[in-house]
């Protein structure tokens, strides 16, 4: 007979397919446990991806506001220092490539009906029929020979720069952007810091919860198994196949858990968030790839947690002696 | 380290006279359950032999020893002190998973509540171990069917163990018994929640069994028909093996039956 040819190695490579199956109809069969258990990852990682993605989703919801903020600042101040723009030429220096900010600012001054605005980066007075009110330089500085060619022409001979401030000493420059100080911009990474260190207080608390609760979980369901596990290994399972059956449910259960929890938190973030700032806001900024990737960590916390938690259970099991199975009352 | 046929050839005795006809023998075998500073003595000391093919009741009350014992010959756990061979390889020298190795090719086990894996159909139950023992599992069902028909389940093998009576479960049991042609099994009070007439049919089927494949059966039991239809009935009482007797030599309509 050739399995008598076998080795325990053997015994250890084929049933794994056999302990897969035992797992997925394990939980079919009790399906009102494998729920709670699921809920238990369901909690934990869906407060886990909350916290992430609500973190995601405040920076990207912060700058758009501030974005927002900054560019209305700098019409603004275009508008005080030129007057109602419509039908007015202004030159546009481009020092650089604009940025989020200045790409705004352009969008805001050349809306239909608030200007004409002249874009040039080699200015040739020649070519304008019409002299220009305000030259603005986008990014970058202005260099000095630009200036001199272009000043005469100008009617106001003021340039205003969006990054800058302005280098040349002869020209009359006007910051439009003012960058946040040195001061505030400590204060944010001070506050943040704080976040960060009870955000993970909160989480390891939130982490150790959910484990104790898958364990407790499944420490229930290894004692409700005892006469099973006792016949397996009556039939000849190895421990090692006993404890491979409880690793693989809870795993299953974590990566059910961790797809369904984060989907939750996420859900659950997203419409916290439209609701204090607008749907539009929200889920028209909406981080996709930073989710994602919050996404992938949540559902291997998930994976992790439930491994972890099933350590000790299927210890338990796996020590079970085969005798059990023999035991007639209880 | 790895079991092999070979190593469990290198583990058993060399004595030529019962190397064929004996296939469990236990010599002063004790028991000892430590809880706390209690201590149980539940074998004080057994010394049997079982012969190949042969049909023994194990008899005594609660408390006897009997389910010790019974753990022993079964492969379950190893003594105290003494030796258990069980075809000629003492189980002491065995590790677990050497154990597991062992109860799977060696012995079938028959219990008193059927113990069917209930998330598992009938085929799925019966090809259980054979997977275990690392069989291909194409061969395992060829093998599962067969045997399901030889214990008279042939066409009731997809079903759920909580679909079938208590007899048919028992019948899979048997058929799961035999799953890795066994040289023992052992059957632990296989007839007691059965009622009369199933379990007359078990005793039966596992008497045909005997004949047909030469299988040792033993068990645990109180049923006379079973006592009746056994080789020899072994009586255990406080931990010691109480007399060994052919049924023909009992009078079964004495108390002690009834």
């Amino acid at each position: 007979m050739s399995s008598n040819h076998s080795t325990i190695q053997d015994q250890v490579r084929l049933p794994l397919r056999v302990a897969w199956g035992i797992v997925v109809q394990g939980i079919r069969i009790r399906l009102g446990r494998s729920v709670v258990t699921l809920l238990g990852v369901v909690l934990g990682v869906a407060f886990l991806m909350s916290i992430l993605s609500s973190s995601l989703l405040r920076s990207r919801v912060m700058g758009e506001i501030q974005a927002r903020q900054q560019t209305a600042a700098m019409v603004g101040f275009l508008l005080a220092e030129s007057g109602n723009l419509a039908g007015r030429t202004l030159v546009i220096w481009r020092g650089a490539e604009p940025d989020d900010i200045e790409k705004r600012f352009l969008q805001e001054i050349f809306r239909p009906g608030a200007a004409r605005p002249l874009e040039v980066k080699d200015f040739a007075p020649t070519g304008v029929d019409d002299r220009p009110s305000l030259i603005v330089v986008l990014g970058g500085t202005l260099p000095s020979d630009v200036w001199e060619s272009i000043s005469p022409h100008l009617r106001q001979p003021v340039a205003l720069f969006t990054r800058n401030p302005v280098s040349d000493p002869s020209a009359k420059g006007v910051l439009l952007r003012r960058p946040p100080s040195e001061e505030d911009l400590q204060r944010e990474a001070q506050k943040a810091a704080q976040e960060r260190v009870r955000t993970t207080w909160i989480l390891c608390i939130a982490a150790l919860v959910t484990i104790i609760s898958i364990s407790n979980a499944l420490l229930m369901s290894v004692t409700e198994r005892f006469r099973e596990i006792g016949t397996m290994k009556c039939l000849g399972a190895l421990s090692s196949f006993i404890r491979r059956v409880f690793f693989l449910e809870s795993a299953l259960i974590g990566l059910v858990g961790g797809v369904a929890g984060s989907l939750f938190g996420l859900l659950f973030a997203a419409i916290l968030y439209a609701l204090g700032y607008g749907w539009g806001l929200v889920f028209g900024s909406l981080p996709i790839l930073p989710l994602l990737g919050a996404m992938l960590i949540c559902l291997a916390s998930g994976i992790i947690a439930s491994i972890l938690a099933a350590i000790y259970p299927a210890g338990v099991a796996s020590r079970m002696v085969p005798a059990t199975a023999l035991r007639t009352n209880i | 380290m790895p079991v092999t046929t070979a190593r469990l050839d290198a583990l058993k005795i060399r004595s030529g006279d019962d190397s064929g006809s004996c296939v469990i023998r236990a010599v002063e075998v004790k028991k000892i359950y430590r809880m706390g500073t209690v201590e149980t003595h539940a074998l004080r000391g057994a010394t049997l032999e079982i012969y190949r093919g042969e049909y023994l009741s194990i008899m005594g009350p609660s408390g006897s020893g009997k389910s010790t014992l019974f753990n022993m010959i079964g492969a379950l756990s190893k003594p105290s002190s003494g030796k258990v061979y069980i075809d000629q390889v003492d189980v002491a020298q065995l590790d677990f998973d050497e154990l597991a190795w062992f109860r799977c090719r060696k012995i079938g086990y028959i219990f008193q509540t059927y113990n069917l894996i209930a998330t598992m159909t009938c085929l799925e139950n019966v090809t259980l171990p054979m997977s275990f023992a690392g069989m291909d599992a194409e061969a395992g069902r060829e093998r599962g069917v067969e045997l399901l028909k030889l214990v008279g389940l042939g066409e009731r093998i997809l079903h759920k163990p909580s679909e079938l009576s208590g007899g048919q479960q028992q019948r899979v049991a048997i058929a799961r018994a035999l799953a890795n042609r066994p040289d023992i099994i052992l059957a632990d009070e296989p007839t007691a929640n059965l009622d009369q007439r199933t379990g007359g049919e078990m005793i039966e089927l596992l008497a045909r069994l005997r004949n047909d494949l030469g299988v040792t059966i033993i068990s645990a039991t109180h049923d006379l028909k079973m006592l009746k239809r056994s080789d020899r009935i072994m009586w255990i009482n406080d931990g010691r093996i109480q007399k060994v007797a052919r049924p023909g030599e009992i009078d079964f309509s004495s108390d002690e039956f009834h």
